[in-house]
């Protein structure tokens, strides 16, 4: 076996082996059943829907769209991978052992790019490489076929030039400047969401499938150059299409190539600083801990990444309504001036109060906090101070991050639309109860699946069993009040509402605090 | 100061890392423990500081059950691990005020200890700079100073001098003995048995998790030197 397919299925074992880490063989291959019906699911559904998608646009006389639609899909699902693999790239742990064995560096740097390749292919092939077979099968000719399954083949390169250039532009600054990393954080959230705004914007613009005429369709697939050019690079395969395509994936591959191997084997995150000055300040052992906590957290980008969308919707949602006014929320949605005026009128303060309370269940810092201690742990257990001060430390990062925002979202809205002080006051209640609940949730998952052995934060941040855990409690807690509505707001009104939401979640909360204070305290404590 | 009595390990699984174990450091002891790689010297301590929990003996500082009153246990003491990893996100300076913080040191004391420290171990140029820049002896320093931020009156350490450069671990001797001089104990686990014996009041060696020798060193070498009685009571021939 040559050096490079070593490497190649070394890289693939450790992975792997990280995964079975901890696991007995049962819950391995449990994972791993899971992960396969995951995948032939999504693999279906995209499928079907490339074929439904193909029958449709072939009566209209633009089967063409079909590719254009597959694109639009695929390469958000690429820019979104590369952003959020951005935020971990370029330390690579074994560069040290590998650039001191007798492999060229070459060959180390290009098997460490085909295994994220490897990675993060499949997706992308499979909603992409649906939509070419949908094409052929429909009528399409055998060359567009080829073409398309080399297209399919290129398209995960996009996620892999993303996230060397960001990850080694990252990397530079943060080895230059103090405080690089969190700036080129909130960059990348930037990115993130003006990708979620355009995401929203194109897809609805993309989905007009019926009694779309040629023209039309046609107008859709060039009203953005590069997707044009792609969808020509399959449908026609004509000279220009195929130079600019190739060109526009290639060139940039191979640039972000260059930087990656100038990075890869170096000392990442060595700021030094020539300050000389030390300040000594005096906190409270539950301030201090707290500090930690967030100088932790804006130091982890993935961290941020995975946890700050909350407060980022937050803002999105209530600036959005505040500024544009709920109807324009409603037309977004399709509904007809007509259908709006039909709606009873508590429909738009509990739809605002789910869609809060949703967004605050998608921050959870405390889901990962106690595994991200880590190999730090020791000095946890080694300090004289309580669980509960180590708790409260930790539950009110995620109190600070959801719970200010979230109650100024609930001011702003209820003032725009109408709502009075009691409205407004309950529901602020409820959503800070509710903010404080999650908290103590996340915590909860994380006593009840701890790793603190791991080698990489994404193990804990991203695929940590209870990060998913607490998102569906999370989910399942925040809705539970919903059905209230249905019971209340006929006869009583939207602030006894929101008045019995807030109770609702302070009973989950005395439950989740009366457990982090026995069950959890005990848990916590036999961790070593 | 540091009384282990009956103490025994048992891991998830079944295997018995410490038994029976019973060790008493006191007041002024300089405490050397010794053993081979597995003999359960990490473990010992690793309990002895409340960081692993244990079913079987008893463990107090002072007189604090370190099971039943941990905080106060651990007012009392400072631990040092083989390998300190440190929150590599803060700074030097961050992390030392972070743990003053929680062992609630004035500011003119943590002030006043942190720059004696710094200036011995020679690195106060480097505080401002975050920890993940640092190598593994600064690492190795900056958790030293940590542990003698708060005056513990016993310090338990765990292999100190690995990553020490030469002149660090001259100056970690002549704190160890000047911190013992002044009533304190501090009991470590070493393999370098020449380091043992010249600095240690006190040794206990531990084979297989079962301590077969201990006491004021000049005792239990008797005759020979440390290295030999080492490698002659832990011969399994």
């Amino acid at each position: 076996m040559s050096k490079f397919f070593l490497l190649v299925r070394t890289n693939v074992l450790v992975l792997l082996g990280t995964m079975r880490k901890n696991r007995t063989p049962g819950r391995y291959i449990l994972s791993g059943i899971f992960l396969a019906f995951a995948f032939i699911a999504v693999t279906l559904s995209f499928g079907g829907q490339s074929f439904v998608q193909q029958m449709l646009l072939r009566k209209s006389g633009v089967p063409e769209l079909g590719i254009t639609v597959a694109l639009v899909t695929a390469l958000s699902l690429s820019i979104l991978i590369g952003l959020m693999r951005a935020a971990t790239m370029p330390r690579s742990n074994d560069a040290d052992l590998l650039l001191s064995m007798p492999i060229s560096r070459t060959t180390v740097i290009a098997s460490k790019i085909v295994t994220q390749y490897l990675f993060d292919a499949p997706f992308i092939i499979m909603i992409f490489g649906s939509s070419v077979i949908a094409y052929r099968v429909f009528g399409g000719d055998l060359s567009a076929l080829l073409r398309g399954l080399m297209l399919t083949l290129l398209l995960p390169l996009i996620p892999v030039t993303l996230s060397y250039f960001l990850g080694s532009a990252i990397a530079a600054l943060s080895e230059r400047f103090r405080g690089a990393k969190l700036v080129a954080t909130g960059f990348l959230m930037l990115l993130l969401v003006g990708y979620m705004f355009i995401n929203f914007s194109s897809s609805a613009m993309y989905q007009k499938f019926e009694a779309i005429s040629r023209e039309e369709g046609l107008a859709l697939i060039h009203a953005i150059a590069p997707l044009g050019w792609m969808t020509e690079f399959v449908t026609t395969g004509n000279l220009l299409s195929v130079a600019l395509t190739l060109a526009l994936l290639l060139i940039p591959f191979y640039l972000a190539l260059q930087v990656y191997a100038v990075f890869f084997g170096r000392q990442g995150g060595a700021y030094r600083s020539k300050d000389k000055k030390v300040i000594f300040g005096v906190k409270s052992p539950r301030m201090a801990l707290f500090d930690k906590e967030v100088k932790r957290y804006l130091s982890m980008p993935l961290y941020i990444f995975n946890t700050a969308f909350g407060p980022v919707l937050l803002v999105v949602f209530a600036g959005f309504i505040t500024v544009l006014g709920p109807d324009k929320v409603f037309e977004s949605m399709g509904m007809t001036s007509t259908e709006m005026n039909i709606i009873p009128e508590w429909v738009i303060p509990v739809l605002v109060s789910v869609v809060l309370a949703f967004i605050c269940s998608m921050t959870s810092t405390t889901a990962a906090s106690i595994s991200l201690e880590g190999k730090n742990f020791w000095i946890l257990r080694v300090s004289p101070v309580t669980t509960g001060d180590i708790f409260f430390g930790k539950c009110l990062l995620n109190v600070v991050l959801i719970v200010p925002i979230g109650i100024l979202s609930v001011i702003a809205i209820g003032l725009r639309i109408g709502q009075g002080f009691p409205e407004i006051f309950f529901h602020s209640i409820a959503l800070a109860v509710l903010g404080v609940m999650l908290s103590c949730v996340g915590l909860i998952a994380n006593l009840l699946f701890p790793k603190l052995k791991w080698e990489s934060e994404a193990q804990v941040v991203k695929q940590g069993m209870s990060v998913v855990i607490n998102m569906l409690f999370a989910l399942i807690l925040t809705g539970l009040p919903f059905p209230l509505m249905a019971i209340l707001l006929p006869s009583a009104g939207i602030a006894y509402f929101y008045a019995a939401q807030a109770a609702i979640y302070g009973l989950f909360l005395g439950a989740s605090l009366l457990f982090l204070k026995t069950a959890g305290k005990k848990m916590f404590e036999a961790l070593s | 100061m540091l009384h282990i009595e009956n103490f025994t390990k048992i891991y998830p699984g079944g295997t018995k890392a410490v038994d029976n174990l019973t060790l008493h450091v006191e007041a002024g002891d300089l405490y050397g423990f010794i053993g081979h790689n597995g003999a359960g010297k990490t473990t010992t301590i690793r309990s002895a500081v409340g960081i692993l929990p244990f079913e079987h003996g008893e463990i107090t500082i002072d007189g604090h059950s370190i099971k039943k009153e941990p905080v106060a246990c651990k007012k009392l003491l400072a631990y040092l691990p083989d390998d300190p990893q440190l929150y590599e996100a803060l700074t030097g300076i961050q992390y030392i005020n972070f743990i003053a913080d929680l062992y609630s040191v004035s500011k003119d004391d943590r002030k006043r200890r942190t720059q004696k420290y710094a200036e011995m171990f020679e690195i106060e140029g480097n505080l401002n700079s975050p920890i993940s820049s640092y190598s593994h002896g600064m690492k190795q320093k900056i958790a030293l100073i940590t542990a003698f931020v708060h005056e513990p009156r016993l310090l338990v350490l765990d292999e100190p001098f690995i990553g020490l450069d030469p002149k660090a671990s001259f100056t970690m001797k002549s704190i160890m003995k000047e911190f013992c001089a002044e009533g304190n104990a501090i009991f470590f686990s070493t393999h370098i048995l020449e380091v043992a014996e010249k600095l240690c009041t006190k040794i206990a060696i531990i084979k297989n998790g079962s301590l077969i020798a201990s006491g004021d060193t000049d005792t239990v070498r008797g005759t020979q030197t440390l290295e030999n009685l080492f490698l002659e009571l832990t011969d399994d021939e």
